[in-house]
């Protein structure tokens, strides 16, 4: 019995340090590229800006905790779409680019389960968008407190811009798991590169799924703007708690969570049924 | 050399045509069509009750007038605003799909002047935009005189006597767009980071007119070296020549003559050319002193 449990643990083990394995080099890949640092100087355009121009107007007047909180919301909705941009393009080209460059075939022969695979380029993708998007925000929140106003009740300020970071995590995580299933249905990297881009700008820029009333929430752009502001909470408002967020958002936010699980899923099915790869 | 020209660019429009984005951006096309289509309400709407008081409050000519600044109005959103999205994905396959095929060698060793390469693949892409652009106006067309019915027949000459000059300013605003992604797509050779770059530009121009980064560097910088900035980017020049359907002097209005309005919009049609230009002639540099690998 504690041979197969030992046994079982050292499997687990090793799949997991795969995972990390494999986790790590699509980091390493994704940093290396020339988008990261085309994603930082938008970041800090954007945060600069609304942080100095933004507020100079408010500034002429008492600055408000109003002004503070709405600013950093306008900084949140930039964010959200650049890092849309970004998660699909690294999701896509995870597959893709290994594909067209035979990396993948590499990687197949080597003695990892093609779900290891998976798994640790999700996980490697993920951590990559959450240091860009704790960067963005973290950058426009102190552009915010230095130019505008440092905040009344700092807490209060961190737990919103922590409600911020979780958006567009979450947000991030959809997107690199529908883009990475593209990559895998797609084989044509300039197809799929392409479609991942019409997604993005159907999306964002013309909300069709707006035309069928009921439907809106599974328009990841649409769903995370009822995350934002919702008949029950604002995330302007200046007296709202994380506690009271997560009461009115929870299933909201479970919904989010339980479509990216899905779309990893059928996308593991899709890589795992391929033989042509 | 011009036969030169001709042969690259049949080739090049009749890849595009085979290939399986045309399908992609059709079917986008069409979402984007059927949504404008839903979103443009018929003459008899109330909603136009109250904007038509104030048009006749400054303009002398009728309804048929506003109305038909309204569709072309529409149709040129749906033609720009997509269509450099389009151009962005036609300017990185153009130069990208040559290099990943490595079809782009067997190019270069020809007896071709690389820049008639450059303007056989132009020409190609404006041939493919053309079609597209002939699709999706047939098909607002066609959506309108199903959702208008007699209010569109009415308007129809009008409408139509119009477009070719609405078809021709929307190409140029789209060519720039495609020069800009072939120029991107000659110095950074990856076709996804191409692509990328190409996106991320045009949201950048789409966003400097508005509030997000004008309203604040007016702040920064003052009004008037804002709006000399502002003035500088595609989507302004666009929304000058075009203006609203309430806006005097627009092009878009059968009352108004149209070489006049021509004349108002050259300074800005001069730019957004040269533009293009000099995309195009530092795509031929960077091509030309590249190594093709």
């Amino acid at each position: 019995m504690s041979v197969s449990m030992n046994l079982s643990n050292g499997v687990s083990r090793s799949q997991l340090a795969n995972v990390i394995l494999v986790a790590r080099n699509e980091f390493a890949r994704v940093l290396a590229h020339p988008l990261t640092p085309l994603i930082v100087l938008v970041l800090a355009f954007y945060s600069v800006l609304n942080g100095i121009g933004g507020t100079l107007n408010m500034n002429t007047s008492t600055p408000a905790e109003s002004g503070l909180y709405y600013s950093i919301g306008q900084n949140f909705m930039y964010t959200a779409v650049y890092c849309a941009i970004v998660a699909l393009f690294i999701g896509v080209t995870s597959i893709a680019e290994e594909r067209r460059n035979n990396a993948i075939n590499i990687l197949l022969a080597k003695p990892l389960y093609r779900r290891d695979v998976i798994a640790g380029k999700v996980l490697g993708l993920n951590i990559y968008m959450l240091c860009v998007i704790v960067f963005g925000m973290t950058l426009a929140a102190v552009m915010l407190a230095v130019f505008y106003m440092p905040p009344s009740d700092p807490v209060l300020f961190l737990g919103r811009l922590a409600i911020y970071i979780l958006l567009l995590f979450v947000y991030s995580s959809l997107n690199i798991a529908i883009s990475m299933l593209v990559g895998i249905i797609i084989k044509d990297l300039l197809l799929a590169a392409s479609t991942v881009m019409a997604y993005i700008f159907l999306d964002w820029y013309t909300s069709v799924l707006n035309l069928m009333p009921g439907f809106d929430n599974f328009d990841p752009q649409i769903a995370l703007c009822h995350l934002y502001i919702n008949g029950m909470t604002n995330m302007q408002s200046t007296t709202l708690q994380i506690g009271q967020w997560l009461n009115a958002n929870i299933a909201n936010l479970a919904f989010f969570i339980m479509s990216i699980i899905i779309v990893i899923l059928i996308g593991l099915v899709a890589y795992t049924r391929e033989e042509n790869l | 050399m011009t036969s030169n020209v001709v042969v690259i660019a049949r080739n090049e429009f009749a890849n595009l045509i085979r290939s399986k984005l045309v399908l992609l951006v059709t079917a986008c096309y069409l979402v984007i069509l059927a949504y404008e289509l839903f979103s443009l309400r018929p003459p008899s709407d109330p909603m136009y009750a109250s904007t038509l008081k104030y048009y006749h409050m400054i303009h002398s000519s009728g309804d048929a007038d506003y109305f038909v600044g309204v569709l072309l109005k529409s149709l040129s959103n749906v033609l720009t605003f997509y269509g450099a999205f389009v151009a962005i994905v036609l300017g990185v396959y153009s130069i990208s799909v040559e290099m990943y095929g490595n079809t782009l060698n067997n190019l270069v060793v020809k007896p071709l002047y690389r820049d008639t390469i450059i303007n056989g693949k132009l020409l190609g892409s404006i041939l493919f935009l053309l079609c597209i652009f002939g699709l999706t106006v047939s098909s607002f067309i066609a959506g309108v005189t199903i959702s208008w019915g007699s209010g569109f027949s009415t308007l129809a000459v009008s409408f139509l006597s119009r477009l070719p000059v609405i078809i021709f300013l929307s190409l140029l605003y789209v060519l720039f767009f495609f020069s800009l992604s072939l120029l991107v797509s000659l110095v950074v050779r990856d076709l996804a980071f191409s692509l990328i770059v190409g996106l991320t530009i045009r949201l950048l121009l789409n966003d400097v007119p508005t509030i997000q980064i004008a309203g604040k560097l007016d702040n920064l910088l003052g009004s008037d070296i804002t709006s000399q900035i502002v003035q500088l980017t595609p989507d302004s020049i666009m929304s000058d020549v075009f203006k609203t359907p309430l806006d005097w002097g627009n092009l878009l209005k059968p009352s108004v003559d149209i070489l006049t309005a021509i004349q108002t919009a050259l300074p800005d049609l001069f730019k957004l050319s040269l533009y293009v230009l000099v995309l195009v002639v530092a795509s031929y540099i960077v091509f030309i002193r590249s190594d093709v690998s």
